[in-house]
């Protein structure tokens, strides 16, 4: 937090989502017809291949060399997922840019680090190597921003100290990236295009990607049709429906409804592949790791014990039971409402 | 005057006592027109929600014309609270609240008041029971009181969730309240520019932080000759040093190195004593009702009176929630030996107001009821 570190160039073109960023492209004074104008068109075209890396769930590419450049079409960026409107997809590029950004303050000295942090908005401050941790991060910060909340990120396994978490320069950085994340869709959510005039070929580029991104739904929608069970969806409890419906929106779901929603697909008989195919729609989806976890869950792997997904009981205390089903156990509300549709079918015959 | 034997009626008519001189200040919570409130009445069953209010003169207003049962708003801060869809409503953020309850806590003194019948076979007995002794059916009909030990074992285990919040948390005591919850227990209540926002997620690890749920010795254990220590000394702070210093009564030389199953006794140990009883399900909800403090408590005609850290420390917490004076001759059938700071006997007998509007809330078989 030393005022007189200066961001240079070469930082705002890494980071071109900080505040001083958006100063800086505020002096310059462009208007969108500038940035349609032919002389920017490196611009919109970088701003594509943004969204289209994010699209494919692939690393979004380097920077540009200039670092106008680079803030420009970071805005374009954001910009043109507003006029595509699709939440999801909004979730998947900041996951993707955020992920570019930690690569970048990995090579950092700490202090920048500290710095650029801090600018994101998470309280961090030096711990002078106590326990041999160079910082510690404001415990509200941590907890809004951990990754992850079991094992070592699990609170309790840290030192707290009256407000402060202490973290490692990795750890602080990786807090950094999930602070990201959010900023970047809520920078997107905030966009106001009423009003806006937006040139032609920010609009074609926009039609462009939008009809991508459908192409590649549709792909994810077809493997979800379940062999066997037309409708199979419709027979779901409304705690495990209610997790499914978020998972498919791209929210970024609690471990715990993550667990479930896989357990109870794999006891009503999906296969790996067929879960993983549900997950691909999150936003921080890694398949490599989604499937590890997959078959862990599945008694693959590990202790070889396949995990039964919860108890109504457990469901409640987890706050995800969502309604009152005069059932002891989600699935046997699915094979009481399969089992119900069977017979209705039959009486029609 | 005897003012018949009509629950409903004699407890609505004390509640409109009470309501009357109630002051708008007494109702009055920060971000009040953001608050949703809720009630429910002593007609009829169910809760009419929803509600908002500009001022907590109008609440206060509100309260004397329906007298209800019982009065709760949310924790959360809503754009629009009257608004019936949550989507409509505008969720703001929320307060951190926990719920302290000594339904989930042993106490010594509920075989003195408690009692439960089995639902399937019949059978009875005094304390608490989860599961039928006779036939193992879990459908326990439960009768609870309260009684000044439950008040201080709750205090207790209030003063251990303080103690988390502000040396682990750094939250100060000003951003704290606590209030009794109205029956067997306090409601403490976190108002923090940085806690508004938190998640769900967030909550449930502040939950588990505080519960000590989730505890790995594999995260917390190195392997040295020997046997296995404390990652951090004992000067770390959390749940190292908590576990450090109850490791000293396991360990018989000075340096805590100890086998991994004596390590596990310890930590149990430490996790049962220090770790704050609170119910999870009230933390993690960022829409919750809570009971509105000084509002009354519609089974036990307690007030849900707000109390200073210090107050708490106190010693005779009850006299803080008694909203009533003046005394009653009762006759009431199968008492509970002790209620609050009372201890009753069959048949007839002069007791003060509050025990007997308590009974005669909480469902006790009444014969006569008359106020002195
Ligand atoms: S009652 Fe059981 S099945 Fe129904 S929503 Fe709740 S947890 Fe799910
Ligand atoms: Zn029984
Ligand atoms: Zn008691």
């Amino acid at each position: 937090m030393r005022s007189e570190l200066i961001l240079t160039d070469e930082d705002l073109r890494k980071y071109p989502f900080l505040p001083s960023a958006v100063e800086r492209v505020k002096e310059l004074g462009l208007t969108l017809a500038d940035v349609a104008s032919s002389a920017l068109k490196s611009v919109i075209e970088r701003a594509g291949r943004y969204i289209e890396a994010s699209i494919r769930n692939s690393e979004i590419p380097p920077p540009a060399e200039d670092c106008d450049e680079e803030i420009v079409s970071f805005m374009v960026s954001l910009l043109i997922l507003k006029l595509i409107g699709d939440r999801l997809l909004v979730r998947r590029f900041a996951a993707t840019f955020a992920r570019r950004s930690r690569f970048f303050l990995g090579g950092e000295e700490q202090d920048k680090v500290l710095y650029l942090l801090s600018s994101l908005g998470i309280k961090v401050r030096r711990a002078g190597n106590a326990f041999g941790y160079p910082l510690s991060v404001n415990v509200f910060d941590y907890l809004s921003n951990m990754p992850e909340r079991r094992g070592s990120w699990k609170l309790v396994h840290r030192i707290v100290e009256r407000g402060w978490v202490y973290v490692g320069k990795a750890e602080a950085i990786r807090l950094g990236e999930e602070r990201l994340r959010t900023l970047i869709e809520r920078r997107v959510e905030e966009i106001k295009v009423d009003g806006l005039q937006i040139p032609d070929p920010l609009y074609s580029l926009a039609e462009k990607l939008s009809s991508e991104w459908g192409t590649y739904l549709r792909k994810i929608k077809e493997n979800w049709a379940i062999a066997g069970v037309d409708d199979w969806e419709s027979a779901l409890p409304p705690c495990v429906k209610t997790i499914m419906d978020s998972v498919k929106a791209g929210k970024n779901v609690p471990h715990s409804a993550r667990f479930m929603l896989a357990s109870f697909m794999l006891s009503v008989g999906l296969s790996v592949e067929e879960v993983l195919e549900v997950f691909r729609a999150t936003p921080d989806f890694k398949e490599q790791i989604a499937r590890y976890q997959i078959e862990h869950i599945a008694g693959l792997r590990g202790s070889r014990k396949k995990y039964s997904p919860y108890k109504c009981d457990n469901m409640k205390t987890l706050g995800l039971c969502v309604a009152e089903c005069n059932v002891k156990h989600p699935l046997q509300y699915y094979w009481k409402s399969l089992r119900h549709r069977t017979t209705t079918k039959r009486d029609k015959v | 005057m005897n003012r018949g034997l009509d629950p409903t009626a004699i407890g609505k008519s004390f509640f409109r006592d009470y309501y009357r001189k109630l002051n708008p200040e007494d109702v009055d919570v920060s971000s009040f027109p953001m608050r949703e409130f809720a009630f429910s009445y002593f007609e009829g069953a169910g809760m009419q929600r929803h509600e908002a209010f500009r001022t907590p003169a109008d609440l206060s207003e509100h309260l004397r014309h329906t007298v209800p049962r019982h009065v709760y708003y949310s924790s959360a801060y809503y754009t629009n609270p009257s608004a019936k869809d949550m989507d409509a409503k505008g969720w703001q953020g929320a307060d951190l609240v926990f719920d302290i309850d000594v339904d989930h806590v042993k106490t010594p003194c509920k075989e003195l008041h408690d009692s439960w019948t089995c639902k399937k076979c019949g059978a009875t007995g005094q304390g608490t029971c989860e599961k039928c002794p006779k036939c193992s059916s879990e459908s326990i009909e439960k009768e609870v009181w309260v009684c000044e030990t439950c008040i201080n074992v709750a205090r207790d285990e209030v003063l251990k969730l303080i103690e988390f919040l502000e040396n682990d948390f750094g939250i100060s005591k000003d951003e704290m309240s606590v209030t009794f919850s109205g029956h067997r227990g306090f409601h403490v209540h976190v108002e923090s520019e940085a806690i508004r926002s938190l998640g769900q997620d967030g909550r449930r690890e502040i939950v588990d932080y505080v519960k000590g749920l989730g505890l790995d010795y594999k995260q917390i254990l190195v392997r040295v000759p020997g046997g296995f220590k404390l990652r951090f000394d004992s000067s770390a702070s959390g749940w190292y040093g908590r576990i450090a210093r109850w490791a000293t009564l396991y360990s018989s030389g000075n340096e805590l190195v100890m086998d991994l199953k004596t390590w596990q006794i310890a930590i149990e140990k430490c996790v049962s004593s220090e770790g704050a009883a609170i119910d999870e399900k009230v933390t993690v909800d960022i829409h919750r009702l809570i009971r509105l403090k000084n509002s009354l408590h519609g089974k036990t005609g307690l007030k849900a009176a707000a109390f200073s850290i210090e107050e708490l420390e106190s010693q005779h917490l009850l006299n803080r929630v008694k909203a009533f004076k003046g005394e009653a001759l009762v006759e009431v059938k199968r008492v509970p030996q002790v209620v609050l700071d009372i201890n009753l006997k069959e048949g007839r007998q002069r007791i003060p107001l509050y025990a007997a509007l308590y009974l005669l809330l909480n469902g006790a078989e009444i014969v006569s009821f008359q106020v002195l």
